[in-house]
């Protein structure tokens, strides 16, 4: 059963038993251009294999190719293989995008987000999830640099996701703790992507819908001989705590 | 606004120890023209120690206009819950807010009709020993019915947590296991995994591994739940993980056995887990 998403496209290909050597071959490019799809307003396929998911639902699709194995042992006569196969088109999460940013005090950098369904009805992606994976510099625990930062820690990767069906998220890049004396200047950066997976699609792996962003929080010195801590993104994002306490 | 949390505090008190099904609480009412109704439906059985403890919050609209509720990323950061424990009298407030992303808690609540969802409480509260828990839970903001705010009370309940019951503790996660498994959607897998990953408890560790493999999207949340439970047979589990799942998710039950390397101080598990890393990296 392969997944396909909606108006979108996934490849296919044939392996063939070889009976003289026991072993699976892939006859991929043998097959090519006899591809056909039992219903074409589900799922239609081209030349090399590739389907594209017109319509949700489910429909089969089939190729056939001539083969012949070579062998010094075995007479092996050339023979028409057909091979059939079950096209699932599913739902799939489409335009992520940021909606907003803003700074919410105490350090905490916050998004919204926005995506809709492929379908046109996010109810379709009840198999879903969207989510970020955010990696650190080094260490599981990352533990962040203190002093000056706070004493605390992130899981690394820190990973995150929620049901697909909700069409919005928040993203919050907050500050867990005080921050300790004495300061100094001091940075690190964490990478972020934000990422989809479905039950039926890509065998359900992740597949990246934006990033990587840069997450980067800093402790640097005012003019004054105060210090300020600063966490921006590279989508118009930045909060501060200005001067720290 | 009415305010009903006093006389529902002594109705919830009076369904518990009758042993009722539910207990239903009336927090908000709007005025006449802007009615939205909280309830908060309470297990109908004892709750024996390391169980998920589950509250149902209905959200229902009577009015004519939609209604708009926020409760917080996730659904659950806006609630700030205080308790105090049977051996704990110093009351606790925490309100959930995590680093990184979730879904929007912002829910409209269109009219005549009722928004429902699960609180597992195990997220706010550590229900560490049995006996007498008192919880209070706020909502951080009331509700928006077009120009209009409604406040949202405060609600209040006990919770009696008996002895720990590992039979019965078995029964209850092999039922959510079973309906991870069952489940047609990431929601409903979600729900149960996310119950299951709160139980805190050795007993849960293979449903945990169950749901890993369920195939519903969950395996985050398996992992959590053995890494919180960090025994043996979880970091075990969490080993097993690392070949026998695709490598997206081997990235998380390695992530997990890192951290339960960097934490413990039981030097067998230590040397079981950098063994099987260093396995892991060479294969």
């Amino acid at each position: 059963v392969r997944g396909i998403p909606f108006q979108s496209t996934s490849g296919n290909g044939a392996n063939a038993y070889d009976t003289c050597s026991g072993l699976w071959d892939d006859v991929s490019d043998a097959a090519y251009g006899n591809w056909t799809t039992g219903n074409s307003s589900i799922a239609t396929v081209d030349y090399y294999g590739t389907h594209t998911g017109r319509g949700l639902g489910s429909t089969t699709s089939s190729t056939s190719a001539l083969l012949q194995i070579s062998s010094i042992q075995v007479n092996c006569p050339v023979h028409r293989n057909t091979a059939r196969g079950n096209d699932n088109v599913v739902a799939v999460p489409v335009n992520f995008h940021q909606l907003s940013t803003s700074d919410q005090g105490n350090g905490d950098l916050h998004f919204t987000y926005s995506w809709d369904s492929s379908s046109g009805n996010l109810a379709d992606l009840s198999a879903c999830t969207v989510g970020e994976i955010v990696t650190y510099p080094g260490g599981n625990p990352y533990m962040w640099p203190s002093p000056p930062f706070p004493a605390t820690s992130s899981n690394n990767p820190t990973i995150a996701e929620g049901a697909a069906t909700a069409g919005m998220g928040v993203d919050d890049n907050v500050v867990s703790g005080s921050f300790v004396k004495p300061y100094g200047a001091s940075s690190f950066t964490a990478t972020e992507y934000f990422r989809y997976k479905c039950t039926n699609v890509n065998n359900g792996n992740y597949v990246n819908l934006m990033g990587p962003l840069s997450i980067a929080r800093s402790v640097q010195q005012n003019s004054n001989g105060t210090w300020k801590f600063i966490v921006t993104k590279p989508t118009n994002g930045q909060a501060t705590i200005n001067p720290l306490p | 606004v009415r305010h009903g949390t006093f006389s529902v505090w002594l109705q919830l008190t009076a369904g518990l120890t009758l042993g009722a099904m539910y207990a239903f609480s009336s927090a908000v009412v709007g005025t006449s023209q802007n009615e939205l109704s909280i309830t908060y439906l309470l297990p109908p059985t004892p709750i024996t120690l390391h169980e998920p403890v589950v509250w149902r919050l209905q959200a229902h609209n009577v009015s004519k206009l939609t209604a708009q509720l926020d409760l917080g990323k996730n659904r659950e950061e806006n609630f700030i819950i205080t308790y105090t424990g049977p051996n704990d009298p110093v009351p606790k407030t925490i309100r959930r807010h995590k680093e990184g992303f979730g879904i929007t808690g912002t829910i409209a609540v269109a009219p005549n009709s009722t928004f429902e969802q699960e609180l597992l409480l195990n997220k706010w509260v550590v229900f560490s020993d049995p006996g007498r828990y008192d919880i209070e839970l706020k909502l951080l903001r009331g509700a928006t019915q077009g120009a209009d705010s409604i406040e949202i009370s405060s609600f209040k309940a006990s919770v009696e947590i008996l002895p720990r019951d590992p039979k019965r503790l078995a029964e209850i996660c092999n039922s959510l296991v079973a309906r991870v498994e069952k489940a047609n959607s990431y929601e409903q897998a979600a729900e149960a995994a996310l119950e299951l990953r709160f139980v805190a408890d050795p007993v849960a560790v293979p449903y945990l591994q169950r749901a890993l493999y369920a195939k519903k999207l969950v395996e985050p949340l398996a992992i959590e739940g053995l890494e919180q439970i960090a025994n043996e047979e979880a970091t075990q589990a969490l080993i097993d993980a690392l070949s026998r799942t695709p490598p997206e998710t081997s990235v998380i039950a390695r992530s997990a056995l890192e951290r339960i390397e960097s934490g413990t101080h039981d030097t067998k598990t230590k040397l079981l887990i950098q063994q099987a890393l260093k396995s892991d990296r060479t294969s």
